[in-house]
């Protein structure tokens, strides 16, 4: 295994330019417990981490990861690549594939995250960021998602970089800023005899050591505000999600998408007044422009040199200033942002509707 | 004797809680491990609480039998160890593991009988416990969690052991103590686990582990009472790995609704069985089922439709402003592509 591994990083190394786009994500069960592990334990501040992976004709298959540091005070490249060495050493090799962040309530259009992405993605066309909600475990349900930015955004910005100005190019969407890419969970064979092995009950075997356990758990757990279960019991959580109040996710939902509008909105205004000003510099302009052209047709009669017709001491000449004036890309996020959390709404609203259909259903069956 | 001091020596663990990401790391490793090589070691971290120790991270660590000596590399180690820290500072060097039971290279495979394939404990894991417990950010007393991954039987046994000997009394003699090792998981870890398990629930018992013990040595090892069409037909799907996609939000309902009816389903067959005398009656069954009754509150027919309405309403609400504000959204940015800015 660890051979054909180590031949497929060679394969993919010599065919790099030739590597086909990213059209899904296998994430090995070993990376997605590591991803898990790292973001619920960095709780409630943020967690970052690379991943480690092939592209293998257009599957990004990421068998490892490992975390970033918490505080990162510049050296974070150096970080990496000691990391990257010391795993090669043992066996763990891949290329980076992309980064993983710890995203509560799918806040994913911030400057940061899309920043680093670019960067990412610049760097290696293919990565992805997979951004996991360790919040929603709470409902039993596995909030985890690829995604990369789209090409169009991609061009955009790099003719944007280099112009100086983002004013270039088609009109870009906010929608049609992320993509997102399917993420498929790979378990290897053994790994799956693994976990068959430890939630598989133990209780019959050991009957008389069951109690005594069990109350050396419940003394650990009293103890321990981490809340660790043990697991012999099973993995089983698809009672949890039939959860019937969501009021708290609602509640926060509702907050996010509130305050996302209320910056929108904050943003159409200053748009609308730099708009305004902008307007009636041009109109400035135009009269001064007029007014020269006729002066000018007089200094021609009277053969003298026409005057310019742009003045750089009059006020309208002169650049607005850039605070006066929205970022496209702040405006941007902050649309594609309110449209994520929309979506998100709907889904807990559709999954909430259906339980508690259920639950009526239910209770005038009975 | 030794066994006086050991009940009095409060640095040992009590009990061993290992994170399961700690156990497929380890056993991560194995898989990768160099070709030849029939065993791979690690360091392990975690947290040491009143009640237990947590083992949450570990470290692979390369290393080289030669002869009787064993090579390893100290320096590379020691960076492994010192860029964990700087990930998080909580966790500590609390002990090793082993993993091991792939047959060497052209020996005969273990044979089958028995508990375990192999021993989990051998002369090398002496050796390897001295240095480990050597090292100079090594916790006081060091916890070797060893696994066997031969495959041998229906299962991947492991264990955890502390080193209780008293070099002084002992004369050096190590003296190793099983520590009972538990696999404790968050609410997270569940549910990514849950998914996880949900995509092998095809492959069964005895069958998927001789087709799997296949798979990974090229060898039928431990097929014991398994027709060879049955483990082939896990095999080749086994080989490959399986795939699943991540549960989607309704299919997870639907799945919840369905295991429900089916534990309900269980326990009605339980009673009736027993009202019909066709089984045994379990005390410890019946209170079960008694405290999953009691905890169904008996709430008038009014009041659950009330709450339900209000859920709904809410819901009803909250999904109207969210499709206003998708739809003002679209709107707003169709006018601005459409009327760029100046």
């Amino acid at each position: 295994m660890w051979s054909s591994s180590s031949g497929h990083a060679m394969a993919s190394a010599d065919l790099s330019i030739l590597e086909p786009a990213v059209d899904s994500v296998q994430l090995e069960s070993l990376a997605l417990l590591k991803v898990i592990k790292h973001c619920r334990e960095a709780m409630p501040s943020m967690a970052t981490g690379c991943l480690l992976g092939l592209n293998v004709g257009g599957v990004l298959e990421v068998a490892n990861c490992f975390a970033f540091k918490r505080d990162d005070d510049g050296d974070s490249s150096s970080f990496q690549n000691t990391m990257m060495t010391c795993l090669k050493a043992v066996g763990i090799d891949g290329n980076m594939a992309g980064w993983y962040q710890s995203t509560p309530f799918a806040t994913v259009c911030t400057k940061d995250l899309v920043a680093t992405q670019y960067d990412f993605q610049r760097e290696i066309p293919g990565s992805v960021v997979v951004i996991y909600d360790p919040t929603a475990a709470g409902t039993g349900s596995l909030a985890l998602k690829a995604l990369k930015l789209s090409d169009a955004f991609m061009k955009r910005f790099s003719t944007a970089a280099a112009a100086g100005s983002d004013a270039a190019g088609a009109p870009l969407l906010a929608s049609g800023v992320f993509v997102e890419v399917p993420v498929r969970l790979h378990q290897n064979p053994v790994m799956g005899a693994l976990l068959a092995d430890i939630s598989a009950p133990r209780a019959a075997s050991a009957a008389g050591a069951g109690a005594s356990a069990a109350a050396d758990d419940a003394a650990d757990r009293a103890a321990d505000a981490d809340a660790a279960r043990p697991l012999a019991g099973g993995v089983d959580c698809d009672l949890d999600r039939l959860e019937l109040n969501a009021q708290a996710y609602l509640d926060k939902h509702l907050r996010l998408l509130s305050e996302q509008v209320e910056e929108m909105a904050e943003l159409t205004v200053s748009a609308q007044v730099w708009e305004r000003k902008e307007a009636i510099l041009a109109r400035q302009r135009s009269e001064f422009e007029a007014k020269r052209r006729v002066e000018n047709v007089k200094r021609q009669e009277k053969r003298q040199a026409p005057l310019p017709m742009v003045d750089p001491s009059l006020e309208c000449f002169a650049p607005l200033p850039t605070i006066a004036r929205v970022e496209k890309l702040d405006a941007l996020l902050s649309a594609a942002q309110a449209g994520v959390y929309c979506k998100e709404m709907g889904h807990l609203a559709a999954r909430n509707f259906g339980k508690l259909f259920l639950a009526s259903a239910l209770q005038a069956a009975e | 004797m030794a066994t006086d001091c050991i009940v009095f020596d409060d640095s040992a663990p009590a009990a061993v809680h290992a994170h399961p990401v700690v156990l497929f790391s380890i056993l991560d490793h194995f898989l990768r491990r160099p070709a030849g090589a029939s065993r791979v070691i690690g360091l392990l971290l975690g947290r040491s609480t009143s009640a237990a120790l947590h083992v949450t991270n570990c470290i692979p660590v390369m290393h080289c039998v030669r002869g009787t000596g064993i090579d390893l590399d100290p320096d590379s180690m020691g960076k492994m160890v010192e860029l964990m820290r700087e990930v998080d500072s909580s966790e500590a060097l609390v002990g090793w593991y082993s993993v091991g039971g792939a047959p060497a290279a052209g020996a005969e495979p273990a044979p089958a009988a028995g508990a375990g394939g192999q021993p989990l404990l051998n002369d090398v894991a002496f050796a390897l416990h001295e240095y480990f417990s050597g090292m100079a950010t090594m916790s006081d007393c060091p916890v070797h969690l060893a696994m066997d991954a031969s495959m041998a039987t229906d299962s991947l046994p492991f264990a955890a052991f502390v080193n209780l000997s008293d070099s002084l009394a002992n004369g050096g003699l190590a003296l190793f103590e099983q520590v009972p090792v538990t696999v404790v998981s968050s609410e997270a870890e569940r549910v990514a686990l849950d998914a996880l398990a949900a995509s092998g629930k095809t492959s069964k018992g005895s069958a998927a582990f001789a087709a799997l013990s296949e798979a990974a040595y090229g060898q039928r090892s431990g097929l014991r009472g398994v027709t060879a069409e049955e483990a082939g037909s896990v095999s080749s799907g086994a080989s490959r790995g399986t795939v699943t996609g991540v549960p989607r939000d309704l299919e997870s309902v639907v799945r919840g609704v369905t295991r429900l009816a089916t534990l309900l389903e269980a326990a009605q067959t339980f009673v009736d069985d027993v009202s019909a005398g066709k089984r045994a009656a379990d005390p410890a069954v019946g209170a079960s089922i008694a405290e999953a009754l009691s905890a169904v509150p008996r709430l008038p027919a009014e009041t659950v439709a009330k709450a339900v309405r209000g859920g709904v309403s809410d819901l009803v609400m909250t999904s109207f402003l969210t499709s206003l504000t998708a739809a003002q959204l679209a709107l707003s940015e169709r006018i601005a592509s459409a009327v760029p800015l100046a």
